[in-house]
């Protein structure tokens, strides 16, 4: 049995289907493009190193020896152990001995 | 050539597969392994009053057949606890430099025993023939466990100790250099050294306080007794010592960072 399609209902059918698919093709573009622009800006973001306030004494008057090489590197390994202070663990909490129940004994009862 | 080609890739496999073993076991590893080890005891303490609250009620054959068999699971997974807590701080002790090698030997050598003396209890316990025995094994334990407490709090007191002498060992070495520097600049004659000395001499009597409370630590862990009822009070005692010890390294840092400020700005 064969059904008969008019050529204009084809006609029609078509061009609105293939509107819809350029519609969508054209919003999917669009929406992806932004959302490549927001990843980049996000990515632009992460890479963005956020400036670590260091402790930098000015000095107003400096010495002779202000920018002398062997106290600037005192100068940052004096730094490099205050840190290790500030991290030192003196506790180690987790490290105590186990609590054991260590009274293992059978009372038969009565 | 495939014979030498099958030897190549046999070595290879070895050199690969002991090196990587050899990486692995840290005290990260290790301190895993006694978390894991504790979880099992908890379990079987679990199972093991459950056991022992049925052994008691009823008095059956088979309640105290289960009673046995979950005692003994029970002493074997307490030994497994305390022999991985005693190589995780084994390890803990052999990441730290601070004392001496023959110190941490002598503490290696303590541990490994009692690491023996809990593989050799867990043996008994695998042969124990009745319930009486692993009470009797139980017991035996609950006394070894008085000498392992004490090691251990000496042990963690040496953990402690080693991190403070590397400390005071790397602001010792600071305050050399600087006392070198302000030789030279003293000689030089172009800038005053006396307030950054007097800093530096501060700093000095700070890492001598620290040591003395080291000392003061050390000197409590070494005195708990085996018989000790209450170990962990000294033990905190000697932990609150070593916290006002790094308080003094904490000080002497901030005046060297003081005699680095002297020496940077002009008179």
């Amino acid at each position: 049995m064969k059904i008969k399609i008019s050529k204009k209902i084809l006609i029609l059918f078509s061009s609105i289907f293939g509107t819809t698919l350029i519609a969508l093709l054209i919003v999917a573009i669009i929406f992806g493009f932004k959302q490549t622009k927001v990843d980049l800006l996000e990515k632009k973001i992460e890479e963005v190193v956020t400036p670590t306030p260091e402790e930098v004494q000015e000095i107003s008057n400096p010495s002779p020896y202000a920018n002398d090489l062997i106290i600037l590197k005192i100068e940052q390994d004096i730094k490099k152990i205050n840190k290790e202070l500030q991290e030192t663990d003196l506790k180690e909490a987790s490290l105590n001995p186990p609590l054991l129940d260590m009274n293992i004994e059978f009372e038969v009862k009565d | 050539m495939k014979k030498l080609l099958i030897f190549f890739i046999t070595i290879l496999f070895f050199f690969i597969s002991s090196s990587a073993y050899a990486q692995e076991f840290n005290f990260k590893k290790a301190y895993e392994d006694y978390l894991f080890n504790f979880n099992k005891y908890r379990e079987s303490h679990g199972e093991y009053v459950t056991a022992k609250e049925a052994y008691s009620s009823y008095k059956t054959l088979t309640s105290k057949n289960t009673a046995k068999e979950k005692t003994a699971k029970l002493l074997l997974n307490e030994d497994e606890v305390i022999r991985t807590y005693l190589t995780a701080i084994r390890l803990k002790l052999s990441e730290t430099t601070g004392i001496s090698n023959y110190e941490q030997n002598v503490i290696y050598l303590k541990l490994d025993k009692e690491v023996t003396l809990y593989l050799t209890h867990q043996d008994s316990v695998n042969v124990a023939g009745d319930l009486e025995d692993l009470v009797k094994l139980a017991q035996e334990n609950k006394e070894n466990y008085k000498a392992t407490e004490t090691l251990s709090y000496q042990t963690l007191g040496s953990i402690f100790a080693s991190k403070e002498i590397n400390l005071r060992n790397k602001l010792n070495g600071q305050i050399t250099l600087l006392k070198d520097k302000l030789g030279e600049i003293r000689q030089k004659g172009n800038k005053q050294t006396a307030k950054a000395e007097r800093w530096l001499l501060e700093a000095e009597n700070r890492l001598l306080k620290s040591q003395e409370k080291e000392f003061e630590a050390q000197q409590i862990l070494s005195q708990i007794k085996t018989t000790d009822r209450y170990k962990n009070k000294d033990y905190n005692e000697a932990q609150y010592l070593f916290e006002q010890s790094h308080q003094y390294l904490k000080e002497a840092s901030s005046q060297l960072q003081e005699v680095i400020r002297e020496i940077k700005t002009a008179d």
